[in-house]
């Protein structure tokens, strides 16, 4: 019997002090999900999360789309035709008619994509900087934080410059909430300089982390990151800062514009693709995607071919323009609504298919010139804008420094060179907006603009 | 198993001869002179009887030396003198196993308590057993057979009247369907509904709680059933519908666990109370054999429906001017009437059912092996057709005793097939016009079309004509689950026990509806292959269950300790994937394998693993059988418990106080006993989805983002791989608590003729996991936050009034009363933001706001209707009038307005009834009751007010509407379609009360006479004939059993063994 007595106490001992050795044991992870323990435990854990967001940028909702030949090229009037039967979203939204509910998702879905992206982006920055052990040098984790940093200011710019008044109508105003830290808390909405002010903060910081001389430009790196600071300090109104970048990658000569045309060259690079500073790989099939949306309705939109004439031929123009191919249609028939060819590519060549620009470094010419055309330095503004025209298959100006009216048509030719090299991209609205352009000095008069029409965007409630 | 007893039988004859033969040298040798012979016997040995699980001495143990016999006595102790040295003792006393020694001067045996149940009165919590007056906990034990006296197929419905806080909600839309599991809970709701605690995310599937999970899911159940409490079977847990597939049959006894008192050892299991069900294990004896057999006709209740016949709805029709400009229809129409169709549709999904029942046990054995099986048959057949469900259940039973150690397994097999009815639902049916032929003239079979209506060329469609179809719609499982326990009484007054259960459930779910269904009538002919859609589910449920406790007892002359340790550990184990495939070409290929192609490109598949361990120790004192203090701690560890908070302890204390033992308290012919408890505790509760205090991610699977654009070389493999959060976990949530107090008085009056008892308690659950609000900016979009906050209240009163009018057991007369009730005052206590936004976005347009919405509000109740204020139809205008919050009137609707008009829950709930037994005849009453309740009128609501006059109305739509100024009407105008002209939103005009009388049971039986049992050789042979829900009375005028109709059941059983 003893020995059951012994047995029992020593039962007893386990049942009381059972519980303590098994902490791990109820520990389960979910089965179906990642944890964040194991993304995190190596180096390519947080380039899969960068690789999510551009992957998340790349949505239909963001720059897949709305943010690029969607919502903001109709505002930004890359389009000129767009009949009443077309779809709702784009009568509306040519109409800048924010109220309307299919704009207002499209707006909301904006948001909602960019503020998750950000979260991403926080959660690992965060962690990058509680998890320092698992990068395999100062290097690589100072190109991952710098990368982060970057893409997270490029997210907020955007987001400021969709959301918020451009700085020329209102600066210091609450705009945006700008959040660094994931977190479910709401938090106080930030004044649209001061969320610049932490965008070029930030990049400034980037500036020191990546490593110089990269030129992948399908994800963010130190040349997409000074761009980012040009254009950033142009929005801003600082074009002394704006210059100094601009030049800089100029200069730097690190991109270079095209000796020939690329769209007749064999590789076929109908979206100019070696000129950009920064762009989306958005990996999904652009052109399948613009047939089924832009054209899927029972009236396709598009640019008329009298208008390409009047934007491309016409005065001071040439048909040999090469970005003359941006809207020219595939299929031979040039000129008629359809695809414009930029997203095409050529057909045997399928590489820039998927290809979404979002810095490229012709903006860093014309960012340059507008600096100079504000100074009265109609000169190197001339210079700076005909570099460009020379590599677009275009002679050089013809206006001369000393005409008195320079300034004003140098401004207008930049605006329509932002037309022109940004079509479909949406840059162009972005353009109108920092200008606070009045509405009925659009583009395209044609186009109704509802009474009280605005530049901001709606958010989500 | 006749060898084994033979054998059994010879070898106790002959230990009898040698027995009797030693005694007889016994005999010879007390001839000769004790000193003589000093080393042959003993001249005086003393002998202590001990219980071996307790140390208590047994009085009254019978010792037998040879043919002598002795007795202990009340110290359990007995003097021999003259004993054999070589000579066996005996002992034996009634309830214990006898045991053997051989002879010593002083012996101490300690015999073993045969392993029985546990005294019907007594209290048990699956993990340790107390009498009746030795603890404080809340508790009601229900009797098997007291059940199968009342139902013998579902327990369900009626265990309520045994425990009227096993509270049952009436599901008006499912109404009697045997596919749909009722919603029951304990006292009151601990719990937001499932509903708005897991928000939605379109396009996003939720891997926090399993997705289609088995039936046998207990973890996904629970999530989704956040109220109810835990099952467990024989000790292990498992889902409701796993105990609602048992046999009646098996059940020996179930136990209701109300208090903290009682479930606090199940630590964050046992907040919303424990139901634990008992089933029978095989008795001793000679071979036994049970069958038990019901015959089952159910009929459906249609009694609340009012349509109009054919006749009527024209008149209506054209008095509201729908054939206004297509006189055509309404001619045409008016033939059909007059030709002689006067359909009632109510009668063409609808069937008199006919169930049936078997089962079938043996049982047998000794003390040492006892052995049993059981099989049985069980086919539910539902009033629409086609609608049914029959489980086959087979089970065997191994008892075996090895010295001190009982051990018992019990294997069972369910195999469980359940089908919808073809048909679709009732609703479908109830809202065609009666002037709608279903029938083809010609053919005599479903017409497809009942009606082309011109000019539009709008086509009404026969529901009926899917019932004609292969139209499948099943859901089949096996489960197969095993229980090994095992009794050790090591002696010293410990015991341990222990037990590990398994089961394993594969279910399969087959939704097929055909291409020339209805469905897909209106299907263009580009769409032509996408007709037909089959949907099969499969999944999968495990869980592995086992524990250990251990017992002691002590009594030291009054005082009375028992202390119960124990662990529990559980994992469980769930998957399912269900693929969708459209496009079949035929009615005939009703297979998976003839579709066209997948109507998603991936499977949905879940997957849900969870563990638990939980400790407990009960500690319990009484002194002189009078008082008692108990105490229960609980240290809890599972899966869904967040990383800052691993551990979660819960704790009880009670008391009981047995005044008819106190001295003062003189026996009499009144009071035969009183006593009180109570007790304070608290219990958590894990009715909340796993996983949420995890940060997780999800890889994108479809995509790469490459630097180089596009596919590029081998190099680019898994460089490009992007992953996204899916779920941001909250490290210091905290599961739920429940703080329960619960006093109680039990009292017998007139030598226990009057029982009462009488509990009031109160439960606040405080630290409910719900979302939190989160702004969009916050990058939470296709996940929620969780996080504790709200609290939700129950308190109340239950009580159980049981009089024996008469109790002549002579004559074998016996007539007793029941009334029983309980009142559950809920309401929320606190909120969060999150539920605020609920209340918020339940009041928006976009929601339908012509059924009442949830609205939560502190100091309100879960289940209140929320309404505007209504002043009637304006007899001027025929417009509703409502009031608004700051007391002006107004005629527009504004979800603002609304006001609490009413609750759903009634005040009071029970039963009452009376059971009169005569001889062998004896019959049975019972009915629930409900009365404080309200109700929102839907029928009036959708069916005159917001008809659609395309489709059939309530008959009350033609009277009582408002037609021209100065008539003082109950309901607005007549119009075509009264939704699309004046809407009328959620009014106070139709919440109405819905106190009521329902009729549970009304049975007969008759036990054959022994007389005639012995001449057919059987025992226990009961015939009976009971009817359930033959009638209601009062209650709301509303339709009940929307998509399934309510049912009376006829049930004819016969019991015997053999």
């Amino acid at each position: 019997m003893y020995k059951g007595k012994n047995i029992v106490i020593i039962l007893f001992v386990i049942i009381v002090t059972g519980g303590a050795a098994c902490k791990k044991w109820v520990d389960v992870d979910a089965p179906l999900q990642v944890n964040e323990k194991t993304v995190f435990n190596n180096e390519q854990g947080f380039r899969d999360v960068l690789n999510g967001v551009y992957l998340k940028m790349g949505d239909s909702t963001l720059y897949g789309r709305a943010l690029s030949y969607g919502l903001v090229s109709l505002l930004g009037r890359s389009y000129d035709t767009i009949p009443a039967t077309a779809k709702n979203l784009f009568t509306q939204g040519v109409q800048y008619n924010f109220q309307d509910p299919e704009v207002k998702a499209v707006m909301a879905n904006i948001w909602k994509g960019m503020y998750q992206c950000i979260a991403n982006l926080n959660y690992a920055l965060s962690n990058a900087e509680s998890k320092r052990e698992v990068f395999s040098s100062e290097s690589s984790y100072n190109a991952i934080k710098g990368e982060a940093l970057g893409l997270r200011a490029f997210l907020y710019f955007d987001l400021v410059r969709l959301f918020a008044p451009a700085p020329v109508v209102d600066a210091n105003s609450a705009t945006i909430p700008y959040i660094t830290q994931l977190s479910h808390y709401g938090s106080e909405a930030l004044p649209t300089s001061a969320v610049i002010d932490s965008c070029i903060d930030n990049l400034n910081t980037a500036l020191t982390l990546l490593p110089v001389g990269d030129v992948t430009g399908s994800s963010l790196t130190n040349y997409g990151v000074q761009g980012l600071l040009a254009r950033i300090y142009l929005y801003k109104g600082d074009l002394v800062n704006a210059r100094t970048y601009a030049m800089q990658l100029i200069n730097s000569k690190a991109i270079p514009l095209y000796i020939t045309n690329p769209t007749l060259s064999t590789s076929g690079d109908f979206i100019f693709q070696k000129e950009q500073l920064f762009s989306l790989n958005a990996n999904q099939n652009l052109l399948r995607s613009y047939l089924k949306y832009m054209l899927g309705g029972t009236s396709p939109i598009g640019l008329n071919p009298a208008s390409q004439t009047a934007l491309f031929v016409t005065g001071g123009g040439s048909a040999n323009d090469w970005r003359k191919t941006f809207v020219d249609s595939v299929g031979g028939t040039k000129g008629s609504l359809k695809i414009p060819t930029k997203l095409t590519g050529n057909t045997q060549y399928y590489n820039n298919f998927h290809v979404l620009p979002l810095i490229r470094i012709t903006e860093m010419y014309y960012i340059a010139a507008e600096c100079a055309n504000t100074s009265q330095d109609s000169a190197t503004t001339i210079a700076l804008m005909d570099t460009v025209r020379r590599h677009r298959g275009l002679l050089n100006y013809t206006i001369t420094p000393t005409s008195g009216v320079t300034r004003d048509s140098l401004s207008k030719e930049i605006a329509k060179e932002y037309q022109k090299e940004f079509l479909g991209e949406g840059q162009a609205f972005y353009y109108f907006k920092r200008k606070n352009t009045p509405f009925n000095k659009l583009p395209y008069p044609k186009l109704p603009v509802v009474p009280g029409a605005s530049y901001v965007f709606i958010k989500p409630e | 198993m006749k060898k084994t007893k033979l054998l059994f039988a010879i070898g106790a004859v002959l230990l009898c001869i040698g027995h009797t033969a030693r005694a007889g040298e016994n005999h010879v040798s007390q001839v000769i002179k004790r000193d003589s012979i000093p080393f042959k016997n003993y001249p005086r040995i003393q002998v202590y009887v001990k219980d071996l699980s307790s140390d208590t001495a047994l009085p009254k143990a019978l010792v037998m030396v040879g043919k002598r016999r002795f007795y202990t006595n009340d110290e359990g102790y007995v003097v021999i003198d003259d004993v054999n040295k070589n000579g066996m003792l005996n002992v034996s006393k009634i309830g214990y196993l006898s045991q053997d020694k051989k002879v010593e001067p002083t012996i101490v045996i300690r015999l073993t308590k045969q392993e029985r149940d546990v005294a019907l009165v007594d209290f048990t919590n699956g993990l340790y057993q107390r009498p009746l007056e030795h603890t404080a906990a809340a508790y009601t034990v229900i009797d098997g057979a007291e059940i199968r006296k009342v139902n013998a197929i579902s327990f369900i419905n009626v265990l309520r009247y045994f425990a009227p806080s096993f509270i049952v909600d009436e599901d008006n839309n499912a109404g009697s369907d045997p596919n749909t599991p009722p919603a029951v809970k304990i006292r009151g709701a601990n719990n937001f509904p499932a509903k708005t605690t897991i928000p939605a995310h379109p396009g996003v599937s939720n891997t926090n709680v399993q997705l289609n999970p088995s039936t046998g899911d207990f973890v996904a159940s629970n999530v989704y059933n956040p109220n109810q409490p835990v099952v467990l079977l024989n000790g292990v847990q498992v889902a409701l519908q796993s105990v609602l597939d048992l046999d009646v049959n098996r059940i020996e006894r179930i136990v209701v666990l109300k208090d903290a008192a009682a479930t606090a050892a199940y630590g964050a299991r046992g907040g919303n109370g424990v139901l634990l069900i008992q089933t029978l294990r095989p008795k001793p004896g000679m071979m036994n054999v049970t069958y038990s057999g019901q015959m089952t006709i159910a009929s459906p209740d249609v009694s609340s429906y009012h349509l109009p016949d054919a006749a009527g709805k024209l008149n209506l029709d054209a008095a509201a001017g729908l054939y206004t400009g297509n006189d055509p229809q309404y001619q045409n129409r008016l033939k059909q009437a007059g030709d002689g169709v006067n359909t009632n549709w109510l009668k063409v999904p609808t069937r008199t059912a006919m169930g049936q029942r078997h089962y079938l046990s043996l049982e047998g054995g000794d003390n040492d092996i006892a052995y049993g099986a059981d099989a049985s048959y069980n086919d539910m057949e539902g009033v629409m057709k086609g609608s049914n469900r029959k489980n086959i259940n087979i089970g065997g039973f191994l008892n075996v005793h090895v010295g001190n150690v009982f051990l018992t397994n019990y294997l069972a097999v369910t195999k469980s097939t359940s089908a919808n009815s073809p048909y679709g639902t009732f609703s479908d049916y109830a809202k065609q016009n009666a002037f709608w032929d279903p029938i083809d003239p010609v053919t005599h079979e479903y017409r497809k079309t009942l009606e082309l209506q011109l000019p539009d060329s709008f086509r009404y469609f026969n529901p009926a004509w899917n019932g004609g179809l292969s139209t499948t719609s099943t859901n089949d499982y096996t489960r197969i689950s095993d229980v090994l326990s095992g009794i050790w009484n090591v002696g010293y007054g410990f015991k341990l026990n222990g037990r590990i259960g398994i089961s394993k459930q594969s279910d399969e779910v087959n939704f097929f509806l055909p291409p020339s269904h209805i469905a897909f009538a209106n299907f263009s002919v580009d769409s032509f292959f996408k007709r037909g859609t089959y949907t099969q589910i499969a999944s999968e449920f495990m869980s592995v269950d086992g524990n250990l406790n251990l017992d002691y007892t002590k009594k030291i002359n009054r005082h009375q300790f028992y202390v119960t340790t124990g662990i529990m550990a559980q994992q469980t184990n769930s998957q399912s994937a269900g693929i969708d495939l459209a496009g079949f070409t035929s009615d005939k290929l009703s297979d998976l394998a003839f579709g066209n192609a997948y109507a998603n490109t991936r499977p949905a598949a879940g997957k849900i693993k969870t563990r638990l361990l939980s400790t407990f120790g009960n500690l319990a004192y009484s002194y002189d059988d009078r008082y008692l203090l108990e105490g229960t701690l609980n240290t809890d560890q599972s899966s869904q418990f967040s990383k800052n908070n691993q551990r979660v302890m819960h704790w009880s204390a009670g008391a009981s106080w047995n005044l008819h033992r106190e001295r003062f308290f003189q026996p009499n012919a009144i009071l035969s006993s009183l006593r009180i408890y109570g007790s304070v505790g608290t219990t958590g509760n894990l009715f909340y989805q796993s996983y949420l205090g995890k940060t997780t991610f999800n890889y994108l699977t479809g995509r790469q983002y490459l630097t180089t654009g596009a596919s590029g070389g081998l190099s680019t493999r898994d460089v490009g791989i992007g992953t996204y959060l899916t779920g941001f976990g909250n490290e210091n949530l905290k599961a739920p608590e429940t703080q329960q107090q619960n006093a109680g008085l039990d009292v017998s009056l007139l030598q226990n003729r009057i029982g009462l008892t009488v509990n009031a308690y109160r439960n606040t659950t405080t630290n409910l996991v719900l979302p939190v609000a989160s702004p969009a900016y916050t990058g939470f979009q296709d996940f929620n936050y969780y996080d504790n906050g709200a609290a939700i209240e129950n308190k109340g009163l239950e009580f159980d009034l049981n009089v024996h009018v008469i109790r002549d057991l002579r004559k074998k007369i016996l007539w007793s009363v029941r009334v029983n009730g309980i009142h559950n005052e809920n309401r929320v206590t606190a909120l969060n933001d999150y539920l605020q936004t609920v209340t918020v976005n339940n009041d928006a347009a976009a929601i339908d706001q012509t059924q009442p919405q949830a609205r939560y509000v502190t100091g309100e109740s879960l289940t209140g209707i929320w309404a505007v204020q209504s002043l009637g139809i304006d007899a001027a205008t025929g417009k509703e009038k409502f009031l608004k919050a700051d007391g002006t009137e107004t005629f527009t609707w504004d979800a603002a307005d609304k006001i609490l008009a009413g609750d759903y829950a009634p005040k009071w709930q029970g039963s009452f009834g009376t059971s009169v037994t005569v001889k062998n005849w004896s019959a049975d009453f019972y009915c629930f009751y409900q009365y404080g309740a309200s109700y929102y009128n839907q029928t009036l609501a959708d069916k005159i007010e917001n008809a659609d006059l395309k489709y059939n109305v309530d008959s009350r739509a033609l009277d009582n509407r408002w037609s021209q100024p100065g008539d003082n009407a109950l309901y607005k105008a007549l119009s075509v379609n009264g939704l699309k002209a004046d809407p009328t939103y959620v009014t106070t005009r139709f919440v109405e009360k819905n106190n009521y009388i329902s009729n549970a049971v009304v049975a007969v039986r008759y036990t054959l006479p022994k007389s005639i049992q012995n001449k057919i050789r059987s025992k226990n042979t009961v015939i009976g004939l009971a009817g359930n829900n033959l009638f209601r009375s009062g209650g709301m005028t509303a339709e009940r059993g929307i998509y399934y109709p309510f049912n009376r059941t006829y049930t004819f059983s016969l019991t015997t063994s053999f």
